[in-house]
């Protein structure tokens, strides 16, 4: 600053008195500017990073695996749905919902790894309607056992969970799901006699039941070699577990 | 940028205030963001204080579409807090306004929350809960800055 002065001038004119106010507020001026500019990184620095690290942190916390609950379920046995072969080395059992829009989202994983893991792995769908929740459940249920009782359990099985969104707010799907069978090409009398049988409706109130007895928290709970499993998010993850299992 | 009201004639917000802004939503955020990830994840929830959280997480209600209920809830949170950082950072009155608004707006999407979880499911979710408590401290504190802000114009 003192170099726009002469050193020898022992009084200032009044241009110099003038240029010397400019260059001191100029100074000022940029000095906060600087000051500001640097409190402002800061603090959007330091929101940026925090988030981050918050997410991070929370990410962390929700995908770390809880301990397996124990829990008894029954034995795998031919009345079960099984896609695959009985003694496969890995059994899978799922106890599912078909208005349930998690167990949905799972299908596709699940198919995914019969893809993968062929006659290695079969998985077992089991009933557990979550008729408090969902007032579509336990009649879905017994679409899928009716056009089991036709072989045609596992077609249905898919076509539920595709179109889940299409009946799962209806007050009443009966029409939907006859329109389903025919679609399967089952024979429509039989399959609407099924959908309403005794047996159809004791079997998932047996599956229920047995959900209900095990303390299942809720749907999808799935069961690897009678152990309880979290399912991952991803299917490299639920691979990972699979490959565990068969000891790979 | 064109501020709500002219920040000229209404004095700054308290720090206090900030701050708990601040914490609150912190709070909803952390809050909705683990409820996120666990709904996209399809894992089972651990209720630790009540039972029923698997229940209000499994039903329709808790996605709309293909995004989960928390998923805008992570969204609220984040947007309070950034804009009352860049209230924080700027002092325009725009940001903070928009805070108190979101607040009441998010508290009414709470209320509705409450009536699913009592009358239609008749099953409590605890994290859903908190949620609706942050949200509610949230919006008593946009009910008393808009009170202010309008005794003073």
């Amino acid at each position: 600053m003192t170099d726009l002065l002469p050193n020898d001038s022992p009084v200032l004119t009044k241009k110099q008195r003038q240029m010397l106010r400019r260059a001191e507020k100029l100074s000022a001026r940029t000095a906060v500017a600087q000051r500001t500019t640097r409190q402002r990184w800061l603090l959007w620095s330091g929101v940026v990073i925090g988030l981050g690290l918050l997410t991070w942190l929370v990410i962390w916390v929700a995908n770390s695996p809880t301990p397996a609950a124990v829990v008894t379920l029954p034995q795998v046995t031919a009345n079960d749905w099984i896609d695959g072969n009985q003694d496969a080395p890995l059994m899978l059992i799922e106890y599912s919902d078909f208005q349930c829009p998690a167990c949905a989202r799972f299908q596709s994983t699940l198919k995914q790894l019969k893809a993968t893991f062929g006659e290695q792995l079969a998985i077992v769908y089991r009933h557990f309607p979550l008729v408090e929740i969902h007032h579509n459940a336990r009649l879905s249920a017994q679409a899928a056992e009716a056009a089991g009782v036709q072989g045609k359990f596992w077609a249905m099985h898919d076509l539920l969970f595709e179109r889940q969104s299409d009946w799962s707010a209806l007050p009443n799907p009966t029409d939907t799901f006859v329109k389903y069978a025919q679609e399967l090409g089952l024979d429509q009398t039989s399959f609407t006699a099924d959908l309403n049988s005794t047996v159809v409706k004791e079997k998932i109130n047996q599956h229920l039941a047995n959900a209900l007895t095990a303390g299942l928290p809720g749907t999808p709970a799935f069961f690897l070699n009678g152990q309880a499993i979290q399912p991952p998010a991803t299917y490299d993850g639920f691979a990972a577990i699979l490959n565990t299992a068969a000891g790979k | 940028m064109t501020d709500l009201l002219p920040s000229s004639t209404l004095p700054l917000v308290s720090k206090f205030t900030l701050a708990s802004i601040f914490i609150f939503s912190g709070i909803g955020f952390i809050d909705s963001l683990y409820l996120t990830v666990v709904e996209y994840s399809g894992r089972q929830i651990t209720c630790s204080l009540i039972a029923g959280c698997q229940t209000v997480l499994a039903s329709s209600y808790a996605w709309v579409g293909p995004v989960p209920l928390a998923m805008l809830g992570v969204l609220f949170y984040l947007g309070v807090l950034i804009s009352t950082v860049a209230y924080v950072d700027t002092k325009r009155q725009l940001f903070i306004s928009a805070v108190a608004s979101a607040a009441i707006v998010g508290f009414f999407a709470s209320l509705y929350f409450v009536y699913l979880q009592a009358v239609v499911l008749q099953a409590w979710c605890q994290y859903c809960l908190l949620s609706v408590i942050t949200s509610t401290l949230l919006a008593i504190i946009g009910v008393r800055l808009w009170r202010q802000w309008l005794r003073q114009e």
